[in-house]
């Protein structure tokens, strides 16, 4: 393979690639700085995916179909934070079953939207803006400056929510949340509203993320779109060490191994191109191993929390 | 160990618990049969076709039962592992790495009878335990997050058994393995495979060691407080890694009788698909207990045998159906962990007094 | 340490006698499976006498592991299935299984077969293997009940039957389809290089791309081929991803797509690189005009549903036979063209259709070559 003629578009899928779980990923910074591990990311980004690809199809305006895409995903999102924030339910257990229903959810869904008429099967695509000068750079021109608005926003936000949390009195009340909440309750925090907003702007990304495969990346929504995407965001967060600049580079990197396992198959096509797909997962596990560290994020991250108790 | 007479507040809470999985299922088909309804077809017709299809005679029966035994091993495997505090996501991962050992150690060395059964499961535990205990490594000797590199490798034994099936032992180059031999698979007892009876027997052998063993107490300890665990001189990392290495070994016992043991005795597209997700969540909701483990399996077996024949005669899409197990997880772990909540007890708390009030006052 | 003991034991006592309770139902259960599989085995008999060459009304079910608007294989199924049905007035169809679980393939078929429907269709060969034991059961128990498996090998796929009496599969004449897909592309192509996504490594997904490139090269020796058997039939991103690859690296500018949902991925990658100069051929159902710039044609299969339709009303179904799908009996056939092809190029691809239809275009060995070197 001539990887340096490869390496542009290799480059390209890595940008396109890793929109989708940097914002799944943002989401999932802001719930577990506030102590919840939202493991139900890749049903919250299938509902986006398809309510976006839905409502976007209806009215013919792609950027209300991506609002409702996030306003579902906060809606499923709310189930997850009445269980896990009111409830004390495992949080585990409650991610894992937003992955079982809200799937199978937007399939319903789907199968009224579409039924047997297939024209309601492809949608329109958000077009790419091409930066002038920028998108000329060589190698990187194209992948980084010739892309959709609503990607362009996804980066635009890593340093807003970098400065939310290091700057932001509320951010500081977030990580606070995340790290000791009977400390914050006393020091006059609301923990339970502070994790509900948490789960909202959690479900706002998450179904952005999704809504994104559907609006930007391929016009139709199938059942499996997500492809494990959610759970590689769970990770990314982890790799990225809970910080916002962490996960752009994770979710960078990410892209890149999935972009380069791309450019094998296409290179190397009568090799068992499954250990080409096993590439972003087995280097997922890799650079947890080097670069995970057993002492970073939130201390009370994953833990329920009840008021009463002291 | 000392019996003790229960208090009626810890009475009525362990009624409670066993209570809420059940208003959860019923809620959840109440709910189903809105949306059926919604859908202008007849709920009851449709749930009488799940029962039917499921349950009406001893041939369907005995699918039903085929169809929750990998889900028996699955739910199995999530609960000892929780049981000690360890959250594997992986079953699906270790499932089909024995089903992968187990096909490699049968069809690649060619064994055919009982010899070749006998290694099959062997293989399968071992490949099982091989890929609980590397998520289990990475956990005590780097302190990563065992749900994240269990689902990791979920994807990773996904691709690897796609190689065996279509690389290493492909029938006539179909993206399947050739079928096991006659000879080497489970024989059948009353209409199932013995698989069955073996996941059931397992599950008891589970539910004896931990709550029956002194090891079992270790990995129950562990699991509650590791600390304390460890300040009483438990092997508290020995003890994680064995729960990884156990209920990996559970899980992929159970892609090996499911490969061994159901047609088409072949590994395909779609092995193990979903099944360790599902098995986390029977685990949840028989709240780690593994003999409540089993009938919930069974009744999960029950929606996808049920829930195809109903789908099919009333006509409704499948997705119904996985909205309603949804549906029943969801309401199952929110039930329990509401009546857990502190307020909750209170107010039964209160309610029990006034009764026993009541009670007195009209003696 | 003792607050853990004694919340242990506390919360033990009501298990054992759950155990008792659990055995107990479990043996109840395993009772009554043994009294009920007698009865039914005895009860299914009586249906069996009635000939089906008097029925006047007869119902179909199809079983699938998509969707039928997945805008390809099943999609296609779907179709072929509508269309049979427009000609035999006397079927009817009952609500499609779709979504279909490798896990549940045996149990769909067994629901159907409960219901007495006199045809079953399975979409493609995964299904030949789980389907083993209902067919089995069925044959005895419901002899009204059909199979009918597409895209299947009877003679190398179904070894596992015990009887094949009330089956039949569709095979259709895969290298017309690339043939034709083949000629289209070897007269678009300007750059000499095409592409093909295939979902899956099958034998018919083999004999689709040596017979694509061996036509293509036909009409131009120098046209090189990339391929791609293993992209499975969702991830429409991978499409994407991988015909941008070929473009960048491998100059390709014409692509045929057997992977559903990858195509369309596919289609978005080439419409990125210049609706004008870089087409698709869409497969199995003619998708041309359906907003879709880069589509130029389609290859269409028909499934022959028909035909399995008219063998059971006459009763000849069954025995394990392979209905072939050519381009005589207009199982295989070419869609539309969109406006980007030429007068000229559609009069030649025409004439190439007639030659391929004779079988005088390319031949088996042509395509045997190229398949050996996969």
């Amino acid at each position: 393979m001539d990887f340096m003629t490869a390496l542009p578009t290799i480059l390209k899928a890595m940008t396109m690639g890793a929109v989708p779980i940097l914002l799944a990923a943002l989401g999932e910074v802001f719930s577990e700085r506030a102590g919840l591990v939202n493991i139900g990311l890749e049903g919250v980004m299938a509902i986006g995916a398809f309510v976006g690809f839905a409502v976007g199809k209806m009215t013919g305006n792609l950027w209300v179909g991506l609002l409702a895409g996030m306003a579902a995903g906060v809606l499923v999102n709310m189930l997850y934070a009445f269980c896990t924030v009111t409830l004390c339910a495992d949080q585990v257990v409650t991610g894992m079953a937003i992955n079982i229903l809200a799937p199978a959810i937007a399939l319903f869904g789907y199968n009224l939207f579409v039924g047997s008429n297939s024209a309601n099967a492809t949608g329109a695509q958000m077009p790419s803006i091409a930066i002038p000068g920028l998108s000329d750079i060589p190698f990187i021109g194209n992948a980084f400056f010739n892309q959709t608005l609503l990607a362009y926003l996804a980066f635009i936000l890593v340093p807003l929510v970098r400065y939310f949390f290091k700057h932001f009195r509320a951010g500081l009340s977030f990580r606070s949340v995340g790290e000791n909440p009977h400390a914050a309750e006393t020091l006059g925090i609301n923990v339970v509203r502070m994790k509900y907003v948490a789960c909202i702007v959690c479900g706002l990304l998450t179904a952005a993320g999704g809504a994104f495969l559907t609006l930007c990346y391929t016009p139709i929504y199938t059942d499996g779109i997500v492809m494990g995407r959610g759970f590689i965001a769970l990770a990314t967060v982890i790799f990225g060490r809970w910080t916002a600049l962490g996960v752009l580079g994770a979710s960078l990197l990410f892209g890149f191994f999935d972009g380069l396992n791309v450019a094998l198959q296409a290179q190397f096509q009568a090799a068992p191109v499954m250990f080409f797909k096993m590439i972003p997962y087995i280097f997922t596990i890799i650079a947890l191993i080097f670069f995970g560290s057993k002492h970073a994020g939130p201390k009370a991250n994953g833990q329920p929390y009840f008021r009463e108790q002291r | 160990m000392a019996k003790k007479a229960l208090s009626p507040e810890e009475r009525s809470e362990k009624r409670m618990m066993i209570l809420t999985p059940i208003v959860a299922v019923l809620l959840a088909l109440i709910i189903g049969a809105i949306i059926i309804a919604c859908l202008g077809k007849n709920p009851f017709e449709g749930y009488a076709a799940m029962i039917q299809g499921s349950l009406g005679d001893g041939a369907k029966l005995s699918k039903t039962l085929e169809r929750a035994c990998p889900l028996i091993f699955t739910g199995l495997c999530a609960a000892f592992a929780y049981k000690c505090g360890v959250f594997n996501l992986g079953g699906e991962g270790q499932f089909i790495m024995g089903g992968c050992a187990t096909a490699t150690c049968v069809l690649g060395l060619g064994l055919e009878g009982p010899a070749g059964l006998a290694l099959g499961l062997l293989a399968g535990i071992v490949a099982g335990a091989i890929w609980g205990l590397l998520p289990g490594i990475m956990k005590i000797t780097r302190g990563l997050n065992e749900m994240i590199t269990t689902i990791m490798l979920n994807y990773v034994a996904m691709y690897f058994m796609e190689y065996i099936f279509k690389n290493v032992y492909s029938d006539n180059g179909l993206p399947k393995t050739v079928a096991i031999p006659q000879s080497a698979r489970l024989p059948e007892v009353l209409g199932t495979h013995v698989g069955v009876i073996l996941a059931i027997v397992l599950g008891i052998f589970t539910w004896y060691v931990i709550f029956r063993t002194s090891f079992g107490f270790k990995i129950r300890a562990v699991g509650m407080n590791p600390i304390a665990s460890k300040v009483n001189g438990f092997p508290v990392r020995r003890l994680v890694l064995l729960a990884f290495v156990l209920s990996g070994a559970i899980a992929g016992l159970g892609g090996a009788v499911e490969l061994l043991g159901k047609t088409p005795y072949r590994l395909a597209d779609g092995f193990g698909s979903g099944f360790g997700f599902d098995g986390v969540a029977i685990a949840l909701i028989a709240q780690l207990n593994p003999i409540a483990a089993i009938f919930v399996a069974f009744f999960f077996g029950v929606l996808s045998t049920g829930g195809t024949m109903m789908q099919s005669v009333i006509g409704v899409p499948t997705a119904i159906v996985e909205i309603i197990r949804g549906l029943i997880i969801i309401f199952a772990v929110a039930g329990m962990a509401a009546v857990k909540l502190p307020k909750i007890k209170a107010y039964v708390a209160a309610r029990l007094d006034a009764r026993a009030k009541k009670a007195e006052v009209n003696a | 340490m003792s607050e853990i003991k004694k919340s242990l034991s506390a919360a033990m006592l009501d298990r054992r006698q759950a155990i008792f309770l659990g055995l107990g139902s479990m043996g109840a259960l395993a009772l009554a499976g043994c009294g009920g599989s007698g009865s039914s085995s005895s009860s299914s008999d009586s249906s069996s006498s009635s000939s089906s060459s008097e029925q006047s009304s007869y119902k179909v079910a199809m079983i699938m592991s998509g969707i039928i608007t997945d805008g390809g294989w099943d999609q296609g199924h779907y179709e072929s299935l509508k269309r049979a049905l427009d000609s035999h007035p006397k079927w009817e169809m009952l609500e499609p299984k779709e979504n279909t679980a490798d896990a549940d393939a045996a149990t769909a078929a067994q629901t159907y077969v409960d219901q007495d429907v006199d045809l079953i269709i399975g979409n493609g060969n995964q299904f030949a293997s789980d389907w083993a034991e209902v067919v089995a059961d069925a044959a005895d128990s419901h002899p009204k009940v059909h199979f009918l498996i597409t895209n299947t090998d009877p003679t190398t796929e179904m070894t596992d039957y015990e009887t094949l009496d009330p089956v039949e599969t569709v095979l259709p004449d895969f290298k017309q389809t690339g043939a034709l897909a083949g000629v289209v592309a070897g007269l678009m192509t300007k750059t000499k290089s095409i592409g093909f996504i295939g979902g899956m490594k099958l034998p018919s997904t083999l004999t689709k791309y040596s017979a694509y490139l061996a036509a293509a090269q036909k009409i131009d020796p120098s046209i090189q081929g990339q391929y791609n058997f293993e992209a499975g039939f969702t991830d429409a991103s991978l499409g994407t991803n991988l015909t941008q690859q070929w473009i960048a690296s491998n100059n390709v500018d014409v692509m045929w797509g057997d992977a559903s949902a990858v195509d369309n991925g596919a289609r978005q990658a080439l419409e990125a690189a210049g609706a004008d100069t870089h087409f698709d051929i869409a497969q199995p159902i003619d998708i041309v005009g359906d907003n879709q710039p880069t589509v130029v044609t389609s290859t269409v299969t028909d499934w022959m549903i028909g035909q399995a339709m008219d063998e059971i009303e006459s009763g000849s179904f069954g025995g394990g036979k392979a209905i072939t799908g050519n381009m005589d009996n207009g199982g295989i056939s070419l869609g539309k063209f969109s406006d980007k092809v030429s007068k000229d190029v559609q009069d030649k691809i025409n004439e190439y259709a007639d030659q391929i239809k004779a079988g005088t275009f390319i031949t088996d060995d042509e395509v045997s070559a190229i398949q050996k070197s996969l």
